[in-house]
């Protein structure tokens, strides 16, 4: 039963209202215009009026098409094909289409064609790194947790050297390491080729297409993992000391403290930070921003640098906004979709 | 309670807002805005404005600058809170989509069209028939390179009346590299990241290859140009230069030419100053190689506009007679090295005038430069064209980033129901 | 701290010890990098790449980069505007927060529960997926300006309130602080409110004194991310008069060659945070500790 001095409905909506006020004015008003203006032609700055397109803006961001191509066998049995864009180009009903990939199969080939592939392109990117970032960052900070926890001397100072990129604003990290990554003056190529004994090409990190992804995810994972180490540390200390004891008093070894007793007690700290981190690699953008541009050709344009690049930069709010809900809707189905596996694996134990 | 809280959000506003202080309300203000440029063409700019200033007691002019890298929005914007200033500078190929827009109104009607009769074509920003800006100047981009330099590969020294040709340039590349003295020999610019340069340095290339970027007489379809024969051969040449290792994609600094880390620079006569400086007369400054359908240079570079919400045109008209004076160029083109605008203030300058050793940009201007497209659709066709010439460079299929960017730029103009004046908006 | 593995040789504890020193070569050899670039002229970072001199302050070292940037770059401005900005959003924010917060927990009213629920949905929208047309939103929100007399600007672009008022209320903030006011025990309010405090009071005399850890965590997460705030004001603040700190690094790194002078003013941009971190260290680590395992 609730005391009487405690019931405030006036007060408290009072105290509340500045809070919910913000909250409405920059989230729920935001967000709800956002999945408005995808129905729209809204420009940033047009002389011309506003129109309804219906489904327009997501038929042309999320078009998919498959074409089948017969090849034309020369007489030495090799195959060739029409070239995609000059088939698409051609037809009324393919013509809004470009082709984003192609599986050659016998003598057929069969050609992915998008409305959009830059945008198809992009979400690529960003899956792609979340794939390669997570693990690695999420590993990188375990194994940081793991070192700190061990009872070293001076583990707070180890614990605040590996966190300090945290708090460094992801710009001047950018800036720092687009200098590291420089093809011929980057000290990472400086210290492979010392490792290497002056041995192997330079790589151009950021300048090639299959190294640039990379480049990125190594140099995120770097930032970011102070903060998932804490977690994790976090998470350690919290498991009891008597299941390590138990465990040791039955003869295990380190490795199988770590898989039976470790493992077991981070479930939900892992959970957790899988989770954060997938997120946060699906809004990957300052990086991009400072370091690429989305170069070399779309390779790491992701989807929210792509959002920015067509809405703000084109001022094609309509489309832009359309992005962001296709974003929204994905990273809200990715969280949903890992509590529910890790949630189905805890209780499976 | 209410009441912190409006006292704490009132002087919230009132302290940002404070400090937000922009042109748009009536007053004795002349309000102008240009882009930043480099030191001495702004303290030239500052000259000029105080010289204008001197003489006038019943308004004051109040100048700002804006950086370049975010210029276009910061007028988005401004215009967006109705807060444009009475004048402003604009990059020339961006006067079709400011009037489009709605931003600038026609100097014709402000001032006698006579008064423009000396300035030539490429420093006057025409559009629908009606002069929208005009400029002091006019850049040109150059080759720059040390006569000690070609003499080590016994390389011609090509003249404005016989520059080099393409299998000559590729030559004269092919024989520097071979030196070993240079990594790569060349270096383009590429590491500049603005669209509006790609287009500038690189579409007058493709001119001289025979293609374009749009269909000129109409503006109305990019299709079968940019991504025509001409285009492609160019598109094949450009990507050979990178894959080649004849130029980098990504100079670490923008002092390639300076520091010997390449033989040969592409880029404007705004750089003469400091190359002179460092070479003396090893300095050589050419035209750029003829691909065959003659040298092509971009015309025009940045302007001077009054805004259609200008609340004091008389005065907006007065400063733009008085930088258009003969005096007022020559000092510019003194000052900063910047092509002047009229053969009358050309001949009041040391380096501009005939026989002036800079001369050769004021030549070079008049009978290369080539206006990019007139159209509302420049930042469209800039930006596909950046990106297309970026994936070149990059590797990716010729044939297949040309005709994206095709793609992109008629897209766009069905998007924008072919940029149609917004008097005729509805179909 | 306990030691969850006790029998160890002194070999593998040497290992732990290269391992552990390893990784701090990994993470703080680009700081240093930064600060002694910062000192060289262009020429010799170049030339200093090649070696252990990349670590080091030796050559012509000198403060003429930081001069350099100092009047060239408008980094004074810029610094200003970002430091107005983190203190506006964090003052504003910790008040409406924990105001807001104190009313969801320690006061009883209809709704409660909805309200707490809406705060958490709010939670996982990220400022990414509304920046688009949140821009559309500020650039029609009224302002007041002074230019002769008071006038009326419909547009929030260009300005430094655009960067501070969306930002003050924050779902996270108001469920940290919830959750950190419902740990503290009614008896408190209870005897306050016996002795005739108000609401408010009990609010200000009493909850907030117990609660200084949280205020703490809450204002660096809030503030770092003003400080460090990137995204939205690339979207927003086009001209240079409202920039923050963050947008004219990028913008000095892209238009800029002078790699001495870009690392003098990455250098300049952290030296607040690490200031900061190293003062108050303990919180920096308590508030991502501390929200990892609550949140």
């Amino acid at each position: 039963m609730t005391p009487r001095w405690a019931r405030k409905g006036r007060l408290a909506f009072l105290f509340g209202t500045p809070a919910m006020l913000g909250l409405i004015t920059f989230l729920v008003i935001p967000f709800a215009m956002a999945i408005a203006l995808t129905l729209t032609n809204q420009k940033l700055l047009s002389p011309q009026h506003v129109q309804a397109v219906g489904l327009a803006n997501y038929e042309r961001l999320l078009g998919l098409k498959v074409m089948r191509q017969d090849g034309i066998a020369s007489s030495d049995g090799h195959v060739t094909f029409p070239r995609i864009r000059d088939v698409t180009r051609s037809s009324p009903t393919l013509r809004p289409y470009r082709p984003l990939g192609a599986m050659t199969w016998e003598s057929t080939r069969f050609v992915l064609l998008a409305r959009d592939p830059v945008f198809m392109r992009s979400l690529l990117n960003t899956a792609l790194f979340a794939v390669m970032v997570v693990p690695l960052q999420c590993g990188l900070a375990l194994g940081l947790a793991l070192l700190v926890n061990a009872g070293l001397c001076g583990q707070r100072a180890f614990r605040t050297i590996y966190f300090s990129p945290v708090v460094m604003s992801m710009v001047v990290v950018a800036v720092i390491w687009a200098f590291l990554f420089n093809r011929d003056l980057g000290l990472v190529n400086q210290a492979l080729g010392w490792l290497s004994g002056g041995q192997g090409t330079r790589i151009d990190w950021l300048g090639n297409p299959a190294t640039a992804m990379p480049a990125i995810v190594i140099m995120s994972a770097w930032q970011g993992a102070g903060l998932q180490m804490l977690i994790f540390l976090a998470g350690l200390q919290a498991i009891p000391t008597e299941l390590y004891d138990a465990a040791r008093i039955d003869g295990a070894t380190p490795l199988q403290r770590f898989v039976h007793v470790t493992l077991p007690g981070l479930s939900n700290t892992i959970a957790f930070v899988v989770v954060i981190t997938t997120i946060a690699a699906f809004g990957l953008f300052t990086q991009v921003d400072v370091m690429t541009q989305g170069g070399p050709a779309n390779a790491t344009s992701t989807v929210m640098f792509y959002a920015i690049e067509r809405g703000v930069r084109d001022q094609d709010i309509a489309y832009g906004s359309t992005v962001t809900v296709v974003y929204f809707v994905l990273i809200a189905t990715l969280a949903i979709l890992q509590q529910r596996f890790f949630a189905r694996r805890a209780g499976a134990r | 309670m209410r009441r912190i809280l409006r006292l704490s959000i009132g002087t919230l506003l009132a302290s940002t807002a404070s400090c937000t202080d922009k042109p748009g309300a009536g007053g004795r203000v002349l309000h102008v805005w240009q882009h930043q440029t480099g030191p001495e063409e702004a303290a030239a700019n500052q000259q000029m404005i105080a010289r204008f200033a001197a003489g006038r007691h019943n308004f004051v002019v109040n100048a700002q600058t804006i950086p370049q890298g975010s210029y276009p929005q910061s007028i988005m914007a401004a215009a967006m809170a109705g807060r444009l200033p009475c004048v402003l500078t604009v990059d020339s190929p961006m006067v079709p989509a400011f009037v489009w827009a709605g931003h600038i109104r026609p100097l014709d009607t402000l001032i006698d069209r006579q008064a423009f009769a000396s300035i030539a074509p490429p420093a006057l920003g025409q559009y629908q028939g009606h002069i929208y800006s005009v400029g002091q100047f006019d850049a040109a981009l150059a080759i720059f390179t040390r006569r000690s330099t070609l003499a080590q590969i016994h390389a011609r020294i090509p003249t404005l009346a016989q520059p080099w040709t393409r299998a000559e340039f590729d030559d004269v590349l092919r024989k520097l590299k071979a030196t070993g003295r240079w990594q790569v020999p060349l270096d383009l610019g590429t590491r500049e990241p603005n669209p509006n340069w790609w287009t500038y340095a690189y579409s007058p290339m493709l001119q001289s290859f025979g293609g374009d970027l749009i269909d000129r007489k109409t503006n109305r379809t990019a299709d079968g140009v940019i991504n025509g024969a001409p285009a492609r051969a160019w598109a094949a040449w450009f990507h050979a230069l990178f894959a080649n290792e004849w130029a980098r994609r990504l100079e670490p600094d923008d002092q390639s030419l300076m520091r010997g880390r390449v033989a040969l620079a592409y880029t404007g006569n705004w750089r003469a100053p400091d190359l002179e400086k460092a070479f003396g007369n090893d300095l050589l400054i050419l035209p750029p190689p003829d691909f065959g359908h003659g040298v092509a240079i971009g015309g025009g570079s940045w302007q001077w506009a009054v805004s259609s919400t200008c609340t004091q045109p008389a005065q907006a008209a007065a400063f733009i007679r008085h930088l258009i004076s003969t005096p007022e160029i020559a000092a510019m083109a003194t000052a900063a090295g910047m092509i002047p605008a009229t053969e009358a203030a050309a001949q009041r300058t040391q380096r501009f005038r005939k026989g002036g050793d800079w001369r050769v940009f004021y030549d070079m201007s008049r009978a290369f430069a080539r206006p990019r497209p007139a159209t509302p659709a420049f930042t469209a066709i800039s930006n596909a064209w950046y990106h297309a010439a970026r994936d070149i460079m990059d590797g990716t299929d010729p044939r297949d980033a040309l005709d994206d960017a095709a793609d992109a730029i008629d897209q766009s103009i069905a998007d924008n129901n072919g940029y149609a004046p917004a008097a005729e908006k509805t179909k | 701290m306990r030691r969850p593995i006790n029998s160890r040789t002194a070999a593998v504890r040497v290992g732990l010890y290269a391992i552990a020193l390893l990784f701090v070569i990994v993470f703080v050899s680009p700081f240093v990098f930064m600060v002694m670039a910062s000192f060289k002229p262009n020429q010799q970072i170049f030339g200093d790449l090649g070696s252990f001199r990349a670590f080091l302050p030796v050559g012509a070292v000198s403060l003429q980069n930081y001069r350099d940037v100092i009047a060239t770059s408008g980094i004074g401005s810029y610094a200003l505007n970002s430091a107005f900005i983190t203190v506006s959003t964090v003052g504003a924010g910790l008040f409406v927060n924990s105001l807001a917060a104190f009313a969801l927990a320690r006061l009883e009213w209809r709704g409660k529960g909805l309200v707490l629920g809406l705060i958490v949905i709010m939670l996982i929208i990220p400022l990414e997926a509304i920046a688009v047309p949140m821009m559309l939103l500020v650039a029609s929100l009224p302002t007041l300006g002074f230019d002769g007399g008071l006038t009326i600007q419909w547009s929030w672009l260009d300005t430094r309130l655009v960067q501070i008022v969306p930002f003050v209320a924050n779902a996270f903030s108001i469920f940290f602080f919830y959750q950190a006011f419902n740990d503290i025990p009614r008896d408190f309010d209870e005897a306050a409110y016996v002795d005739g405090a108000t609401p408010y009071q009990v609010f200000r005399h009493v909850i907030v004194p117990l609660s200084g850890t949280t205020f703490a965590t809450v204002a660096i997460i809030q503030g770092l991310a003003a400080w460090n705030q990137y995204l939205w004001p690339v979207i927003v603040v086009p001209s240079a008069e409202a920039r923050p700190l963050m947008v004219g690094l990028q913008q000095f790194f892209r238009f800029q060659t002078e790699w001495g002078e870009v690392m003098a003013y990455a250098t300049l941009a952290t030296l607040p945070v690490f200031l900061a971190f190293v003062f108050f260290q303990r919180w920096f680590v308590q508030s991502v500790m501390g929200s990892g395992v609550k949140g």
